[in-house]
């Protein structure tokens, strides 16, 4: 084997997440502390702009799963306005799996930036995860850099091409854009499977 | 250059909006010749190729080397030819180089030591020995399409479907493509709108407009009729 191993760090962080899962939503204490052990690793490890950069921006999809949580969950209303009513328990749960979404995409933005990917495949390899997950990991990654690029291009054609103070003609381009991302998205994805199927892939394992 | 490897007749294509965008396609291809395909964008050559590998499927006969295209016959085509891809983006899909040229030769059911030979014999090839442990998104547009050339050359395919071969590359790169694949005795079909290469590389051409043959012949004998070309968008 070539290379550094990163197999001790996936135990690690895997271990740790699901000790976070574990934690009961009501638990603080205990959040407080995984969130200082956490952020005094990571600070150590990187700059703070980049693990705020990197965690806060997956923050909008954990939310947009969990958003009704406050209105449909509990017993106890905490706050009432017309027919709206926000519970006491939804709430607790909405903040304690915001709050450990956000703490294990932080052990996992360690864990990928405190070892190069290849190392990270070959820990998973070392510890006898099948190779069709590992192939799934890395064309998962892959198709994010892509996904990224492809949002990032658009979002500079979509600047260059708009002038004016127009407001809801800007908020249309930016709808229909992200349409189109996913439309392309998804052709990309089809195309990258064509590829594979070329080079004699069939869904098996092989190696 | 006496068989005849590649065949196809009466090929019609739609795509599902109902546009014929390959319309009563003829040709065939002899056993190492260089073959290219040129026109305008959006004349059908990508869509050509993709026939060719039963990606897209249409009406019509494509023979390839004794084979008839059907779902039976399928994978063991695909096993005779190498295909690149416009888009070196949509081919690199391992995380590290080697990686990338081992998927290949690994999905053939070889064995490690055989691979690792194969990889480093194909990387030696597009001149990129030592790219192993890179990181294949990392890389510029002209490494990734050697990659990705690296990685079918890996599997030593007897055909080459090439979509665009030379498109983003700088002078140098592509001169080393050009001079890679006149050394490359294999049967090669290439898509492209480098009049250039197709003059230095292709024994015969063939000339697509709007999804119609306007045009098979030998490459001098069309180059330097720059009013027939340009009436042909190229
Ligand atoms: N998935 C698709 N659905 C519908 N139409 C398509 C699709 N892909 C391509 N086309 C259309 O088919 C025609 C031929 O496309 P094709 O990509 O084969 O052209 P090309 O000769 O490779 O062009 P280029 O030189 O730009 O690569 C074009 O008019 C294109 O708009
Ligand atoms: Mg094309």
């Amino acid at each position: 084997m070539k290379g550094q191993c990163a197999h001790r760090k996936i135990i690690i962080a895997f271990l740790s997440i699901l000790l976070l899962m574990l934690v009961p939503p009501e638990n603080y204490i205990i959040f407080i502390g995984y969130i200082s052990v956490v952020g005094i690793f990571s600070i150590y490890l990187l700059p703070l702009s980049v693990i705020i950069k990197r965690t806060l921006s997956l923050f909008p999809f954990v939310i947009l799963l969990i958003i009704f949580l406050p209105f449909k969950k509990g017993s106890i209303p905490m706050f009432k306005w017309y027919n709206v009513i926000i519970y006491y328990e939804g709430s607790m749960l909405f903040l304690s799996i915001l709050l450990k979404a956000w703490i294990s995409i932080m052990i996992l933005t360690l864990l990928y930036f405190s070892s190069p990917f290849p190392e990270i495949i070959k820990g998973f390899k070392f510890l006898g995860i099948p190779n069709i997950f590992i192939l799934l990991t890395s064309i998962m990654y892959r198709y994010i850099y892509l996904f990224v690029d492809l949002a990032k291009k658009m979002e500079t054609a979509r600047k260059l091409k708009y002038f004016g103070k127009n407001r809801n003609l800007y908020i249309k381009m930016y709808a229909s854009s992200i349409g189109l991302l996913f439309i392309k998205a998804y052709e990309k994805g089809d195309q990258i499977y064509n590829a594979m199927i070329l080079r004699g892939f069939d869904g098996e394992e092989n190696n | 250059m006496e068989k005849k490897i590649i065949e196809v007749k009466n090929y019609t294509f739609k795509y599902p909006d109902g546009r014929e965008v390959l319309s009563n396609i003829n040709f065939s291809v002899m056993q190492k010749e260089c073959f290219g395909i040129i026109g305008a964008n959006g004349a059908g050559k990508t869509t050509l190729l993709l026939s060719m590998v039963g990606i897209l499927k249409g009406k019509g006969l494509i023979k390839i080397d004794g084979l008839i295209l059907s779902e039976k016959t399928l994978k063991e085509i695909r096993k005779k030819v190498g295909f690149l891809f416009q888009d070196p983006d949509v081919q690199l899909f391992s995380p590290t180089v080697y990686e990338d040229v081992a998927f290949g030769p690994i999905n053939l059911g070889l064995p490690p030591d055989i691979v690792k030979n194969k990889v480093e014999h194909a990387l030696s090839k597009v001149g990129l020995s030592g790219f192993e442990n890179r990181i294949s998104h990392h890389l510029s547009i002209g490494e990734k399409r050697k990659v990705a050339l690296a990685g079918i050359l890996s599997m030593e395919p007897d055909m080459l479907l090439l979509d665009e071969p030379s498109s983003g590359l700088d002078p140098r790169a592509r001169r080393e493509l050009l001079k890679l694949l006149f050394n490359l005795e294999k049967t090669k079909i290439i898509a492209t709108h480098d009049l250039d290469l197709v003059n230095i590389l292709c024994d015969r051409l063939m000339i697509l407009k709007k999804g119609i043959v306007v045009w098979i012949g030998k490459p001098s004998d069309i180059l330097e009729k720059k009013k027939i070309l340009e009436e042909y968008g190229l």
